[in-house]
This record gives C-alpha cells, sequence and structure tokens, in this order.
C-alpha cells in the first residue's frame, strides 16, 4: 500500500483529499500545520502532497527539509498562480504543481502517476498478461515457447515497454526503431505494428492506437 | 547675470564701505591716541618746570624740545638777570618755515617743537613762528584742541595746538609740532560725506543686485505650491538662464516626471478595478448555472429520486469553467499590463503541458473523451513564462474538451526539431466553420468580446492563448483539416510553435 503523506491546513480541503486517496487504497496521514511538518520524517512515505500556504512554517521551507531528508516524489498544492512561485517550487526539488481548484480525480491521477512503478517488472523482466519480455536479452516468451519477432518489431515492442504507458508519436517510432534505409516512414510503421499485434495474439491488444499520435502499451483489462 | 559673478558683486558691494568705514575709525582712533600722545608730551613738560620757564621768561620760552628738555634739567642757573640758556632760535626766522630740526635725542622722544601763546593767540617770544591759520582758526572757532598733519620734504608729521588751564599766562595755547612717525591721513568732513555716499551707493548697487534674486526666489516658491497643489498640470515659469531658471526648469521637468507615473498608476489602478468588476460579472452567470444545479439535485434528493448523471455533470462543467475563468482572466489582467508581467525563463515544455491536460482529465472523462498526451523522450527547452504558457495550453485543450463529444478524440503532441518546438492540439469533433476560423486568425480580437460564452465559444480562452503566444514570440494557428476526422466531421487544430533555447 502506498503511504501518502498530506500537508493542507484547510480542513475541509484536507479532508476530501484524505477520502478520495484513501478510497483509491492508499495510506494517508495528513499533517495540518507547517512547524509540525517539518519535524515529519519523509523517510517513511512513498509520496508528499505539500500545500505552500501553511500556518507555522513556510510552505517552500518545508519542501527544503522534505528534499534534504529524502528523495520521495512531492507534489504541491497552491493556489498562487504566480510564475515565480512554480518556478521556485521546481527549483527546490518539487515533483509536479497542482493549482487550486482541482478535481479530486486530477490529483489522484497525479499522485498515481508519480508512484507509477514499472509495467510489471519482476527479475528483470516485463510481463504483458501471458507474454514475457526479456528486453536485455532480446527475447519474448510465452508459457515457455519463443515468439519469433523480426528486429523491427522487437525493438517497436521494447521502445513501447519503456516508455511505460506513454504514448509515443508514430514518428518518434519511425525515428527510433526503422531503418530509414529501408522504407522506414510512417506508412510501414503501421504495417509493422500490425504484425507485431499479430504474433503477440491476445496480448496483441496491450498495443493500443492512440488518435492523433501513435501507440502505446496498455493494459486492455 | 548668473547667481555666482551676483553674489560676488554683492559681497563687494557690502564689503568694501565696511572695510573702508573699519579703516576710517582705525585711522581715526589712531590720530586721536597721536593728538592725546602729543598734549601729554606738552603737558608733561610743563609740570616738569616749563610752565615756570615760560611765565618766567615767556619771551625766550619755545622752540625744540630737547633743547627744552636739556635746559630744564640743567636747572635754572643762579641770579636774577641772568640769561637762560639760550633756545637755539628757530631757523629761517621765525616764521615757522624751513627745515625741521635735526638733532637731538636726548630725553623727550621724536623731535618737536613747542611754542607757548596767550589767550589772544600772541606769543611773546619774537622768534616764534606764526601759529598755522588752519590751527589758528580753528582756536577762534571755540574748538579746545586743534591738530593737523603736516608733510614736508617726504617727512610727515603732526602738529596740536590746544587751550591749557593757565589761561592768564604766556601759555594759555601751546603749539606742538611733532616730525617722524606714521600719521595716518584721515579724512575731512567733505572726504567723508563723499565717502558715504559711495557707500551708500555701492549698498544700493548691491540691494539692487541681490533684490531681484529673492524676489524671483519667492515667485518661484509661490508657484511651486501652486504647481504642486494642482498635480503639476501647470508649470512653473522658467525663462532665463541663470540658476534659478535652470531650478524652475528642473523642478518642470520633475513634475512631468510625476504626472507621467501618476498617469501610469491610474491607469493601472482603473485596470485593476475593471479587471475585478469583470471576474465577479464574469463568474455570476456559471455560478448560477451552478446553483441551479445544486438546487435541482436537492429537490431530486428529497424526493427520493435517483440522481441524474447529466445534473452532476452539469454542476462539473459549471464549476470547471469558472475555475478556467478565474485563471484566464489573471492570465488576461498580467497579459495587459504588458511586457513587465511577463517572467520569462528557459523551461522544458513537457511538464507545463502535461499539467495543462492533466487539468481537462476528469472533464474528458465525464464526456466520454479520449484525451492523450505525447511528450518526447528529452526536455523541450524554450523560454516561456510558466504560469501564463500553462494557461495557454490549458485553454488550447479546454476548448477541444469543450466541443467534443462522446467518442471523440483530443490529442496533444509535442514535438521538437531542429531549432524549433511545436504543440499540436487536435480533435475530430465539428470543427470550426471557416467564419469562426477566419475570425480567430484576425490580428486584433477584442477581450471584451471574447468575455462572452457564445454558443461556439471560442471566448476568452483563445483570445489569452493567442495573447500569450504573442506576448512569447511564438505562433498560434488554428485550421480545421478535414483530414483529422471522418464525413461531416473534419476535426480541429490548434498549433504552437516557436523557437527552443538552448541548454540553460
Amino acid at each position: 500500500m502506498d503511504r501518502i503523506l498530506l500537508v493542507e491546513d484547510d480542513a475541509r480541503l484536507g479532508q476530501q483529499v484524505v477520502d478520495s486517496l484513501r478510497e483509491a487504497g492508499m495510506d494517508v496521514t495528513w499533517i495540518d500545520r507547517g512547524d509540525d511538518a517539518l519535524s515529519a520524517d519523509p523517510g517513511v512515505y512513498d509520496l508528499a502532497i505539500l500545500d505552500l500556504m501553511l500556518p507555522g512554517a513556510y510552505g517552500l521551507d518545508v519542501l527544503k527539509h522534505l528534499r534534504r531528508r529524502s528523495d520521495l516524489p512531492v507534489l504541491i498544492l497552491s493556489a498562487r498562480t504566480e510564475a515565480s512561485d512554480k518556478v521556485r517550487s521546481l527549483e527546490l526539488g518539487a515533483d509536479d504543481f497542482v493549482t487550486k481548484p482541482f478535481w479530486p480525480e486530477e490529483l489522484l491521477a497525479r499522485v498515481q502517476a508519480r508512484l507509477r512503478r514499472p509495467t510489471l517488472v519482476r527479475d528483470g523482466t516485463h510481463a504483458l498478461g501471458g507474454v514475457t519480455l526479456d528486453l536485455d536479452g532480446r527475447r519474448a516468451l510465452r508459457d515457455g515457447h519463443t515468439i519469433e519477432f523480426t528486429r523491427v518489431e522487437f525493438d517497436l515492442l521494447a521502445y513501447l515497454v519503456k516508455q511505460n504507458g506513454a504514448a509515443v508519436t508514430r514518428q518518434e517510432l519511425v525515428d527510433h526503431c526503422l531503418d530509414p534505409e529501408r522504407d522506414g516512414s510512417v506508412r510501414t510503421l503501421d504495417v509493422h505494428v500490425s504484425r507485431l499485434r499479430k504474433k503477440l495474439g491476445d496480448e496483441g491488444a496491450w498495443v493500443k492506437t492512440v488518435w492523433g499520435i501513435g501507440y502505446r502499451i496498455e493494459d486492455p483489462a | 547675470m548668473k547667481l555666482g559673478p551676483r553674489l560676488a558683486l554683492t559681497v563687494l558691494a557690502f564689503g568694501l564701505p565696511l572695510f573702508a568705514a573699519i579703516e576710517w575709525y582705525r585711522r581715526d582712533t589712531d590720530r586721536r591716541l597721536k593728538v592725546e600722545g602729543l598734549v601729554n608730551r606738552a603737558l608733561g613738560h610743563m609740570d616738569e618746570g616749563a610752565r615756570a620757564a615760560c611765565e618766567s621768561a615767556p619771551e625766550r620760552f619755545g622752540g625744540p624740545l630737547d633743547d627744552l628738555v636739556g635746559s630744564l634739567r640743567r636747572g635754572p642757573r643762579g641770579r636774577r638777570g641772568d640769561r637762560p640758556p639760550p633756545f637755539r632760535d628757530a631757523p629761517g626766522g621765525g616764521k615757522g618755515k624751513g627745515p625741521p630740526p635735526k638733532g637731538g635725542r636726548r630725553g623727550g622722544g621724536p623731535q618737536a617743537t613747542l611754542w607757548a601763546f596767550d589767550q589772544d593767540l600772541q606769543c611773546a617770544n619774537p622768534g616764534a613762528p606764526a601759529l598755522p591759520p588752519a590751527l589758528r582758526a580753528g582756536l577762534d572757532r571755540g574748538l579746545d584742541i586743534v591738530q593737523r598733519r603736516i608733510e614736508r620734504d617726504g617727512r610727515t608729521g603732526l602738529e596740536v595746538a590746544f587751550r591749557t588751564e593757565w589761561v592768564d599766562g604766556p601759555c594759555a595755547v601751546l603749539w606742538i609740532t611733532q616730525w617722524g612717525g606714521r600719521v595716518p591721513v584721515v579724512g575731512s568732513t567733505a572726504q567723508l560725506v563723499a565717502g558715504g555716499a559711495l557707500a551708500a551707493g555701492l549698498l544700493l548697487a548691491a540691494l539692487a543686485a541681490g533684490w531681484p534674486i529673492v524676489r524671483r526666489l519667492r515667485g518661484l516658491t509661490a508657484a511651486v505650491g501652486r504647481s504642486a497643489a494642482t498635480d503639476y498640470a501647470e508649470p512653473v515659469p522658467d525663462r532665463g538662464s541663470d540658476e534659478i531658471a535652470e531650478l524652475a526648469r528642473a523642478f518642470n521637468r520633475a513634475g512631468d516626471e510625476v504626472k507621467a507615473r501618476m498617469a501610469s498608476l491610474t491607469e493601472r489602478s482603473t485596470a485593476l478595478r475593471q479587471f475585478l468588476s469583470n471576474t465577479t460579472h464574469d463568474v455570476m452567470t456559471p455560478l448560477t448555472v451552478l446553483q441551479g444545479h445544486l438546487g435541482a439535485l436537492q429537490r431530486r434528493a428529497k424526493d427520493g429520486e435517483p440522481v441524474d448523471a447529466e445534473v452532476i455533470r452539469g454542476c462539473q462543467e459549471e464549476a470547471h469553467y469558472m475555475a478556467s475563468l478565474l485563471h484566464n482572466l489573471t492570465a488576461a489582467a498580467r497579459l495587459e499590463s504588458g511586457a513587465v508581467a511577463v517572467d520569462l525563463r528557459p523551461q522544458d515544455l513537457g511538464p507545463i503541458v502535461e499539467r495543462a491536460v492533466a487539468r481537462h482529465r476528469p472533464m474528458a472523462a465525464n464526456r466520454g473523451l479520449q484525451l492523450e498526451i505525447a511528450l518526447p523522450s528529452q526536455p523541450v527547452r524554450a523560454r516561456v513564462d510558466v504560469t501564463l504558457l500553462e494557461q495557454a495550453v490549458s485553454n488550447l485543450v479546454h476548448n477541444a474538451v469543450r466541443h467534443n463529444s462522446t467518442g471523440d478524440h483530443v490529442a496533444v503532441v509535442l514535438e521538437a526539431s531542429g531549432e524549433r518546438f511545436s504543440l499540436r492540439v487536435l480533435d475530430d469533433g465539428p470543427g470550426a466553420s471557416g467564419a469562426v476560423l477566419e475570425k480567430l486568425s484576425q490580428r486584433r480580437f477584442r477581450a471584451e468580446e471574447a468575455r462572452q460564452r457564445t454558443p461556439d465559444g471560442q471566448g476568452l480562452g483563445l483570445h489569452i492563448a493567442r495573447q500569450a503566444a504573442e506576448a512569447h514570440g511564438f505562433e498560434l494557428t488554428f485550421a480545421s483539416p478535414s483530414s483529422l476526422g471522418e464525413e461531416g466531421k473534419p476535426g480541429f487544430e490548434a498549433v504552437l510553435e516557436g523557437r527552443l533555447v538552448d541548454g540553460g
């Protein structure tokens, strides 16, 4: 279970955030004063959510404290819209910035993105459903049997997996995976992906088409 | 004339008469002391026996003091009838003319002669020179002491004639003449008057020179006061070439500066009030709608009816709109206040775009839209104002989300190539008509119209996005290429392009 440290002084907003995060299965510790936050040990948490306007201490000082003691992801909440505040927070080591007002889902999504771990990594391999990928060994296995991919097909799959679920443009895939001398263009890319999907069988659904962009890896479930 | 020379002249004009007066006084005192000295010298000798000698033998009394003193010391010789030791006759036949007596340094000081007269100014000694007319005239007029500076052959001297207490005898008046020593020239009365007139003239000249300065300074002070009281609307008169005129000009320049500042502050204050008024006004309607939705929800809840998802969605849309509005109005205020408020720094655009898109995911999900983002693996660095650019991108995304419906797609793609970056926000929805695109491409898009939440909803968001792009030196274009979507839904594409910055 992910452990979240929330530093927020507003009672209603704080309660909302706590409820939202707990509903998503996270463990939340809620501190409502800056000076109390300064004596918290960031090492026991996986992520911190920090409001900049706090009683008892400056939000930026709490940020510095958290940063000094650990490298846990810190997400700033703020109503202030000055560019300098954002820049300063990011300079001081904040990982993300959520401006009020925000939707609970928005905050949750950002928290989850920061907590995101690479897709099911076990012993240096990636699992896409029933398919196991060994990126270093350049092998793909299903039930112990090797799936034969061409170099381009494997490169495409590996590249998408390494993006950790982020969408990748067709052009980027062409640039990184296709050979420009051998008909490496956006049109041929789609053909390669289509073949890749076929070879993956059911797990082909893990390779999602993203409209206007290209492709990404996503658990179809 | 400049103040410097003027003041110098004034000082001279005051100083000279003062100096002259002091000098005159000094000489006068000096003379008096010398006169007193002479009188005392004469009287001193009288006390020591000269008087006796004079009264006993007035026909032989008189001449160089040295001789008198010498004879007094030797004392009177014996019996009656003995000739007293002779005085040396005044050379030149007793007329008092001829070279001054020489020699004699025994007792008595500087060379001097002494003659005695009775109260009618007659001298019993036939060898005595005549009393000078100037002295005689003074005594006749009733003065008790008369004195005169004398000069002969380059030597100066002082002679004094004065009445003694022995009015009945042959030494009622004594005339002592002393040569040598410096005798200061003291002006006559006429000279004094002339000098006084000159001094007065100089003083007047000084006043004439100084008074205009004082008057002009007073005038300037009054003008400055008036000008300040009318917010510097009225400049002070500044004709002339001296320092006072320069001061006036400097004051006018300062006044112009203050006026300009005040105008700028007033403008900003007005803009601020306008902003506040716009904000409150623009939030009122969505807030009202929201309250309406909540009221509906409450009624249905009271009636035990199930929640209407549409109404909930309506509430969320209004809340989302208000949030966007507030951010946009803040951005508008900053853009309107000019380049000063735009804080450009080298930044990675990736996180900015990501944050802008994240804001709209809940709404997109609400509407059943696919909202996807693609960022390059390397940082994309450009000089941007973080908040302003985030708001601009957010507006582009919001625009796309708002115009599309269930099943539509919105993609946000950030790419870098060479020295430039491009950010595309595309969707496969209904797109925009030619007329709307035309309007969007206009240079000037009035903020007032932009604030209306029109049905085809270009509104404030795109206006802000365009202004923000301009403030960054980026290009923002809109298109509705039919290649994006299906039949009847040409889609919409907003493209923001600009220069990358190295390193940083």
